[in-house]
Parts: structure tokens; sequence; C-alpha cells
């Protein structure tokens, strides 16, 4: 006869396999594992899982404000530049000091987002515009234009490549309405200026015609060798666009303008002249790049602008 | 039948108003008082904010509204008011924040002209234009954050010189339950179901400690903070749970063919639902109305086996279910305030509890006055009652389940 306790474990060894081969009771099994699976079906539809608060550091920063990470490598960069120093030769509390700013700098950032600083203030507007730009050209800059495409910009833009020109021009007027004339009408003093023309292309100097005809110095120029876009400035876009024509002893038709008929009597002119590439490479590198982050930069917008609902009010438009 | 069926057409007119009826009305402020200064935050939700304003417009509502909060928030020191100062540039005296999505945030600084004895803070807005509109303050004095509220009957509060502002005892908690479920007409419904199904008096304890039950597992789930609810969800899925505990009810009042046929068509109506969700790639609805189609079929299968025996264990289910589920309503409305889950485990327990005292009144009261009137011969026939409530609360269920699952 065994022991009791090897009895009582055979029993219960014997118990535990009919438990387990028994059939089950299918009348409450089954509804029992659809009432089961309507729970998790219900408990995934009902709930989701909470946002954990990160307690520990985590590798690669150096600390959390708020459960906002500050990058270790921000941190090295940072100590490095206010140190001037490689960051293995910074002391603690030089390091104490830099993570200690940089915390503040989290914290203040962090206010500033709750206040919506980038909604309300110009100059956070102007700076996160700039940065986005930036960031948008930060991987076109990686990119060094060959010699070819420098050359193609070149060829397209040919006529912003120019060395500057000059021009000697003596700017006769003859006002209209003036003292010595009172009724004198902007046609009479046109057909005045038409024979002065006529004189000084015949030889007649221009002192003869001033006196002649009643013609004085405008004062817009002095009579001195001139770059062309100080004569532009001084001269106004209507004479320049005039004047420019002009070659060396070229005496202009007569030109009304507001304070009455001008005369340009051209000394010497040297026209603008293109530069070749060799001369001009610097100025191609640096209007190619230009070129390309004004392309980038609209290429994002257009991207933004694709993806955006903008609604204007009646009667604006952009 | 057809006096049945005119029954759950004028229920499903009433359902219509409430599945549309507005959700509680509450608002956040956060006062931190240091020295001569408390600065408030003030947060409300976008449907408060467009119930106050009347404009939809965002920009409109802000500039409203900031007037709005600063005409209504005050702090007093020694009976003198304590200005609210300008914060420069053009903001004014009302900083607007960003806060989120879905919520409108301010700030205002409040300057007493000396440093005060004792503060009385003040907030009067919203409980104008809605009495049972509840603020959820935290106030901040020395470093430690003190969890009130503000109710329409006390807008202010006082902030002794001495020592920390008392934390809110359970009372206020239990009484914002208490009209949480008395209030909320789908509770009132669910409950009703539920007494109806009900054979017999120790019946009802059963029911009691199964809600109990589900709102005590609800209140250790919280506490880990490993979940969160979604409450919209939610509010679908007790429309579920009315529409199974009808069709519980309808199943036992039913003979054999009729039976087999609320049996299996109530959960075939539900996933046939469940994939034309799922067709309309509505993920989350989908997943409600095949958890609604198996706990159905399980419950419906199980109710089988104790016919005979009347209430049985499993018709506790979603009662507890019920539970457990209310039990998530107060930690949704404190998410703008951000409480560790531990904080908030006396406030949930003291608006629980207020639920429930609100659920057995609701369970006990009509079930003692048709005892007493079956006493004096007055009360209806039982099956009448069942089978009226029945068609009711079946319409009524299906309507909330189906207008709530996209909301």
């Amino acid at each position: 006869m065994p022991p009791p306790i090897i009895a009582t474990e055979r029993r219960l060894t014997s118990e535990l396999i009919r438990t387990l081969t028994r059939r089950p009771q299918r009348s409450w099994a089954l509804p029992a594992c659809s009432v089961a699976l309507g729970l998790i079906a219900a408990a995934c539809g009902l709930f989701r899982p909470a946002v954990r608060p990160v307690s520990a550091v985590p590798p690669g920063y150096v600390a959390l404000v708020n459960q906002k990470g500050i990058l270790m490598s921000d941190f090295i960069a940072q100590t490095q530049t206010e140190t001037s120093t490689s960051f293995a030769d910074t002391t603690p509390a030089e390091r104490d000091r830099v993570l200690h700013e940089m915390i503040d700098e989290e914290l203040l950032v962090q206010r500033g987002l709750v206040l919506d600083l980038p909604e309300t203030t110009t100059e956070v507007r102007d700076t996160m515009a700039s940065a986005v730009n930036a960031q948008v050209e930060a991987p076109l800059l990686a990119i060094a234009p060959t010699d070819a495409q420098l050359h193609a910009f070149y060829d397209a833009h040919r006529a912003k490549y120019t060395t500057g020109g000059t021009m000697t021009v003596h700017d006769l007027v003859l006002h209209v309405g003036g003292y010595e004339n009172a009724d004198q009408s902007v046609a009479q003093a046109e057909t005045d200026a038409a024979d002065a023309v006529y004189q000084l292309r015949s030889g007649a100097s221009i002192d003869y015609v001033m006196e002649h005809f009643g013609f004085v110095d405008s004062g817009r120029v002095d009579n001195t060798e001139e770059l062309d876009f100080a004569a532009q400035l001084h001269l106004g876009a209507k004479l320049y666009a005039v004047a420019s024509e002009l070659s060396d002893g070229e005496i202009s038709d007569p030109i009304v303008d507001s304070d009455g008929v001008h005369v340009l009597v051209m000394d010497q002119r040297r026209p603008p002249r293109i530069a070749d590439f060799p001369t001009a490479r610097n100025q191609v590198y640096s209007d190619y790049r230009d070129a390309e982050n004004r392309r980038a930069r609209e290429e994002n917008l257009r991207i933004l602008r694709s993806e955006a609902t903008i609604l204007l009010a009646p009667g604006e438009s952009e | 039948m057809r006096r049945a069926t005119l029954i759950a057409g004028c229920g499903l007119v009433l359902a219509w108003h409430a599945a549309h009826a507005d959700t509680a009305s509450v608002s956040y402020s956060t006062w931190i008082v240091s020295g001569q200064n408390v600065t408030l935050r003030y947060v409300l939700p976008i449907a408060e904010a467009q119930r106050l304003t009347g404009v939809e417009v965002p920009v409109l509502t802000v500039s409203k509204l900031g007037d709005y909060v600063l005409r209504h928030e005050a702090v007093q020191a020694g009976g003198q008011d304590c200005p609210a100062i300008d914060q420069g540039y053009d903001l004014g005296k009302v900083d607007p924040l960003e806060v989120g999505p879905g919520l409108y945030g301010f700030e205002i600084f409040f300057r007493c002209p000396e440093t005060p004895d004792a503060l009385t803070l003040s907030n009067g807005a919203l409980f104008a234009q809605v009495p049972t509109h509840v603020d959820f303050a935290r106030i901040e004095q020395g470093g430690r954050f003190v969890e009130r509220l503000f109710t329409v009957s006390r807008q202010r509060l006082r902030v002794p010189e001495i020592g920390p502002l008392p934390a809110e005892g359970l009372g206020p908690y239990l009484r914002l339950g208490l009209a949480h479920t008395l209030g909320s007409p789908e509770r009132v419904c669910l409950l009703l179901a539920v007494l109806l199904l009900v054979r017999r008096g120790r019946d009802l304890a059963s029911t009691l400690a199964a809600l109990a039950a589900g709102y005590g597992v609800s209140l250790l789930a919280q506490a880990t903070g490993l979940i969160l609810a979604r409450v919209t969800a939610i509010d679908a899925f007790v429309g579920l749970l009315i529409a199974l505990l009808a069709a519980l009810l309808a199943r036992r009042a039913t003979q054999a063919p009729v039976r087999a046929v609320v049996t299996v068509g109530w959960p075939a109506l539900l996933l046939l639902l469940a994939l034309l969700a799922a067709l309309w790639h509505a993920r989350q609805p989908a997943l409600l109305l095949l958890a609604g189609a198996l706990l159905s079929v399980g419950l419906l299968a199980a109710s089988s086996e104790v016919d005979a025996r009347g209430w049985a264990v499993h018709e506790l289910l979603p009662v507890g279910l019920f539970g457990f589920l209310d039990g998530f309503v107060l930690p949704a409305m404190l998410a703008p305030l951000e409480l560790a889950p531990r904080a908030q485990v006396p406030l949930v327990f003291g608006y629980d509890a207020g639920a429930w005292l609100a659920a057995a009144l609701v369970v006990t009261l009509p079930a003692a006055a048709f005892v007493l009137l079956q006493r004096r011969q007055l009360a209806p026939p039982r099956s009448l009652v069942n089978d009226l409530g029945t068609a009711c609360l079946g319409g009524i269920g299906t309507f909330w389940l189906l207008s709530r699952l996209h909301s």
C-alpha cells in the first residue's frame, strides 16, 4: 500500500488529466469565447495607451526639459563655441554653466511657444521664415556647381556682366513759358529746338546756340565724364535712354520733359562692354548660387501653397 | 406590438435631442500666487467658447473671449481689487495662449497693491450662461498645487495668508458624479434597462455590486496611468450596451421562433454594420461594432442556458462594463490639467461614488414604486412594462450607438 502522500498525489494527477481531457461544455465555452473576443475588440476601440512620461534621460541627450530633450551633440557644440576650446578640455564648471544656459533657453523657447510668439511677434516670424528658407537652401550648398553650369548661366545672363560705360554730355534746355517769352508754347519751343539741333549739327557752337535760341544748361550733369549709373541718376530715365544711344559728337533730337525741351550734345561716349567669362567668374558663381537658392525657395513655397487652404477676403488679390 | 412600435418611435424622437445634447460644460483655471502677483491661466474648450461668443471664426472668438475672461476673473486683496496689468506690446491685459487643439487659453497677471494678507480669487465665467458649468481649478501657493472647484454656488475662493489652501473634499465631486448620472439620459436609460432585467430584490443588490466593481476596476486602471479612454467612443458604446440589454430582455420575453431571430438577428446586424464601416475605412467604428456583435452573440447565447433560473451572472457583465467605462469620464474631463494619475484618484473616487449613488437611486426608486403599486394592485402587468421598455430602449440604444459612432 503506497504512503498517503503518494496516493494523494496520484489522485490529484488523475483528476487533473481527467479535467484537461474532458470535453468542454460547448454551450458555455463558445459564448464565453465570444464575449472575451468582444471585450478585447471593445478595449482596442475604446482605449489607447497613455504616453508615459520619460523619467530617465535617453542616450544621446544631456537633459530633458518638460519631456523635450537637449541633444548631447548640441551641448558639446555650444560648450566649444562658448569656451573656444575642445569639449574634452573644458572644466566641469564651464560645462555646468553652458548646460544651465541651454536649459534656460529651452524653458524660454517653450514659454514662447505657449505664448504663440510665432503667430504674434514680427521678429520671431521673420526669423522663422529665414530659418525655413535657409533649411531649404542648405542641400544646394553642398553641391558645387561645375564650370559647364556656370558657363551656361553666364551665356544665359550675359547682359548682366558688363563693365560700366561712361559719358560726357551737355544737357541744354529751353524752358517753356519763361519770363523772356511768356506766351511760348511747347510746340513753338520744339520748333526752336529743332532749328537749334540743325544749327548744332551744322557745326554751330553750343555757346552760339544757347545765346541765339535762349537755351540754358539744365544743371542736371556737370559736363564732365560720368559713369553710366551716375548719368542715369542725374539725367533721369527719359533723357538717359536717349543719351545712352548717342555716340561721340552726336546731337539728340529735341526731347520734351517736364521742365522744357532738352537737347543733348554727347562730347564723349564709352559704351558698356560685356566682360568675358574668366573675368566675371566670381560674380557668375555668386549669381548662380542666388538663382538656385531662389528657385529652391520658390519650389518650396509652391509645394506649401499646393497643400494650403488660402481664403482671400472679397475684393482682395495677391 | 403596434403600441410598442409607437412608443419606440416616441423614444427615438426624444433620443434625437439627447443624442445631440451638449456635453458637460467645463473650463480649467490655474492660479499661481507669488507675493504680490497672481498669474491666471484660463483654458476652455472650443464648444464652450462658441457657446459664449456665438461666432465660429477663431480670430473673433479669441478677441471676444479674451475680453469676456478679463471681465469675469478677478483677484481681491484686503477688500480691494488687484488690477490686471498691461502685458506690453499690443497684447493688453489678456494674452492668448497656445494650449493645444480644441482649447482656447488666456493668461492674465494680477498685481496687488501690497503683499496681501489673504487673497480672494473670483471666477464668474460661464455660470450665468450655464448654471451647471464647473471650473476645475489648480491653485499654486508656495510651490504646492491644490485642486479646487469653482461652481455656480461657489465663485470665490479665499486663499489664506498662512498655511496651505486646504484641498477640495470629496463632497463637491460626489455632487458632480450625482449630477453626471442623473443629467445623462443615456445613463438613466441603461439603468432602467438593467432594472427591467431584474426579477428579485437580491438581483438588484447584485446589479449595484457589479456597477461598484466596474467603477472600482476602472479606478485601479486609472491609477496605473497606462490607458486613456476615447470618450466619444464610450458614449457610443453605452448606446450599444442599452441596445444589448434590450436584446437580452427581448430574448427572455419572446417565444421560440422570435427568440431565435433576436439571438441571431441583432449580432448579425451589428456584424453587417461593422463590415460596412470597415469598407468605409472607419477603423474605430468597425472595431466597436465588431465588439458589440461578439458581446451580443456571446451574452444572448449564454442567456439560453439560464432561462430557467432567471437572473444570471452573465447579465451583470454589461452593468460592470458600464461602470468600468463610466469611470473614465472624469479623467477625460481633467485631461487638460495634466494631473498625475495618482493625484486624480481621490477626485475620481468621489465622482464615481456620486455616479454610483445616483445609479442606485435610479434603480431602486422605480423598483420600490413598482412594488408599492403591485401591492395595491395598481401596477401595470410586468410583461407589458417589459415589452414597452424593451421596444423603447432597443430603439434609443441603437440610435445612440449609430449617431455617435462617427462623432
